[in-house]
């Protein structure tokens, strides 16, 4: 078996590319990762009512999501304990009871077994249907509104799994009292990528927008043009020009740049026009926050005293309508936020720009589904959630001017890590190893002053040896507590 | 509203002659895209112009009426004219790295049905394949069907709605970096 103590070098910064490629390591991270871990389900609003369920997955085991008649939230893998068939074979509906289509099983909304056709001459009576119900997801729990679940009976509860990451969870779900819900439609898509690329990109890569997007702000296509600073006495008001996911943007409109051969100039070098340091994503205000069990955050703020609201149309007034209510519910701090991405490991990543969830399901070494969800305020007008809907698809969806280049990425990167001789060489994930600008107290303690680092990935992959090491989550929680100094101050 | 998913009358309901106008414009128009001509085919847009393709759900045999998003849902494509320019724009910036080097297309289409939906605009259902190649060996096929309005206006057919339906639920692609 593979020796994957060796894979991830924390000090150095380094990742061998077996981990984007390697069978073996597939299957242990099935076993230890998405076998142990919380893992991101549902939303809550997708089943709202008794009896409503949606398929969703857990891993690599297909898992239907459900409300029982009760209403409490139940989760099942969509297997017949019979002879394996899928007991449900719709995306989504409403039901009472889910019947396998081969001999006919049937378990109830608790996945409890129900009905066996021959029950009493064919069985006896004998076959204790209570020990032969669906196979259920050993633990459940929400965050505000979001359904995670863990195959392992051991894992943290889940709070304690979320930790700091609940600090951009809660500005995702919470600015508003009624709480959020999803837009109809699971956008589902299959890459040839390995899963981790995308929940390391979201997570904290704000160095690849000034090339992999450059086509996409160059026409203007940027989130960011729906935020504006609110006025405040002497508070800057910069014009122009925004990039990927609502920051500012630091080439599309420098005219050297765009005139220069592909590949020849700086992308990230900041741009003589706008407030450079606004512009330059090595000065701009923001941090990033490298967090426990993998997790990781990065977040771009305007200056103090003022404030983060968007201009013009449905979706600025009504997020300048919400202000006071989302600073009173979230203080100063998130209130300066202009956008916060972020992965919850192993693979749910959260995009705050584009209202977007995205969950990097796992079907193999060098394949992902990727499952895109639509997050928007429960309370917010109807209008207002056309306008995010449209803006999040155009930007993140498998036509989204940004989404499309991503993907290609991604791929090609999985594909080239299997070469057997580039598969011993790692992958640079360095950036700013060695010179993390640790920031002192405040809301997410473990944070720093950069928003162009990989301490992130850094984070994610740590987090990724140790679940893989199969250490106890005992251990792994006492090893947070022996040794805070490897993740920072 | 639900989409307009049903098929249109059995039979064409138009004149041959019409028929056949039709059907050649939609073929010029399908291979402006296989020639990467964009911005000719741009013009082929009325300026009030709807591009859309929802998502598809796999749902019960009882419940096909629901295998759609709807208008207000998530959807891949809900673009207007500008939108649909900007995406012509992206390609023409020299970094659209999806499309560079480009995709190669060959978009195959099919049993056009015809009807008039007053003066000057008539319904065209069709079925289509698109094909795309890229790299050495990435290959893509997405068939499904299209509902396009057509408008006259000065003379000449414009696309004015382009609702398009595919026979995917889970994309087996890694991007749509192209129309359809």
């Amino acid at each position: 078996m593979i020796d994957v103590s060796n894979l991830v070098d924390s000090e150095n910064g380094l990742v061998s590319r077996r981990l984007f490629a390697d069978a073996e390591v597939y299957d242990l991270e099935l076993q230890r990762i998405f076998s142990r871990c919380w893992l991101f389900l549902g939303h809550e609003s997708q089943i709202a009512r008794p009896g409503d369920f949606v398929q969703t997955r857990m891993g690599n085991e297909p898992v239907i999501l459900t409300r029982n008649a009760l209403g409490e939230i139940r989760a099942f893998i969509n297997t017949c304990r019979h002879r394996g068939n899928r007991v449900c074979r719709v995306d989504q509906g409403r039901t009472s009871r889910f019947m396998c289509a081969y001999h006919g099983w049937t378990y109830d909304l608790d996945g409890k077994l129900v009905s066996v056709p021959g029950f009493e001459d064919r069985y006896y009576s004998e076959l204790d249907r209570d020990q032969w119900g669906l196979i259920p997801v050993t633990q459940l729990a929400t965050y505000k509104g979001l359904i995670f679940g863990s195959f392992d009976a051991d894992a943290v509860p889940l709070e304690e799994y979320l930790g700091e990451a609940r600090w951009a969870l809660d500005y995702v779900l919470d600015q508003r009292a009624g709480g959020t819900e999803v837009v109809g439609g699971v956008f589902k898509w299959i890459i040839k990528s390995n899963w981790k690329l995308g929940a390391d990109n979201i997570m904290g890569d704000n160095y690849h927008g000034g090339v992999t997007h450059k086509s996409a702000t160059m026409v203007g296509h940027q989130t960011g043009q729906r935020f504006v600073r609110e006025q405040v006495p002497n508070g800057v008001q910069p014009e122009g020009a925004f990039g990927h996911e609502g920051v500012p943007s630091f080439s599309f409109d420098d005219p050297a740049g765009q005139s220069a051969s592909r590949g020849s100039s700086d992308p990230i070098a900041p741009t003589a026009a706008g407030p450079a340091r606004e512009r330059d994503p090595r000065t701009r205000l923001g941090f990033t926050a490298p967090l426990d069990w993998g997790h990781g955050l990065m977040c771009d703020l305007v200056p103090e005293g003022q404030a983060r609201v968007r201009s013009g149309d449905a979706i600025g007034d009504y997020y300048r309508s919400t202000l006071p209510e989302m600073r009173a519910r979230l203080g100063d701090l998130r209130a300066r936020v202009w956008k916060v991405n972020f992965t919850v490991f192993p693979n749910a990543s959260f995009t705050t720009g584009s209202n977007m969830l995205h969950v990097w399901h796992p079907l193999g070494p060098n394949a992902t589904e990727v499952w895109l969800y639509v997050i928007v305020d429960k309370e917010a007008p109807e209008d207002v959630k056309q306008q995010i809907r449209r803006l999040s698809q155009r930007h993140f969806s498998p036509a989204g001017m940004f989404e499309q280049d991503d993907m290609d990425n991604w791929e090609q990167s999985t594909e080239a890590a299997g070469g057997m001789i580039a598969r011993d060489y790692p992958l640079h994930y360095a950036m700013g190893l060695g010179h993390e600008p640790w920031a002192g107290e405040g809301e997410v303690s473990r944070r720093m002053d950069t928003i162009m680092d990989e301490s992130n990935q850094r984070a994610f992959y740590r987090g990724w040896a140790e679940f893989m090491s199969g250490k106890s989550w005992d251990t792994l929680r006492q090893d947070r507590q022996d040794a805070p100094a490897n993740f920072g101050p | 509203m639900r989409p307009q998913t049903s098929a249109p009358e059995r039979r064409s309901m138009v004149s041959a002659e019409l028929q056949h106008e039709v059907e050649q414009f939609l073929y010029a128009e399908a291979s402006l895209l296989d020639e990467h001509r964009f911005r000719d085919w741009l013009d082929l847009w009325t300026q009030d112009a709807h591009y859309w393709m929802p998502l598809r759900i796999t749902v019960g045999a009882d419940q096909t009426g629901q295998e759609w998003t709807q208008a207000h849902e998530n959807s891949y494509f809900d673009d207007d004219k500008p939108m649909l320019e900007q995406r012509v724009a992206k390609l023409e910036t020299g970094f659209a790295w999806s499309e560079d080097p480009p995709s190669r297309t060959r978009r195959l289409l099919s049993n056009v049905r015809v009807r008039e939906e007053g003066p000057g605009q008539i319904i065209a259902s069709c079925n289509f394949i698109v094909y795309r190649n890229r790299l050495a060996t990435d290959e893509d096929w997405w068939v499904g069907r299209r509902e396009d309005t057509l408008r006259q206006d000065d003379g000449e057919w414009k696309i004015s709605e382009r609702k398009i339906f595919l026979d995917q639920t889970t994309l087996k692609s890694k991007n749509l970096s192209n129309f359809f």
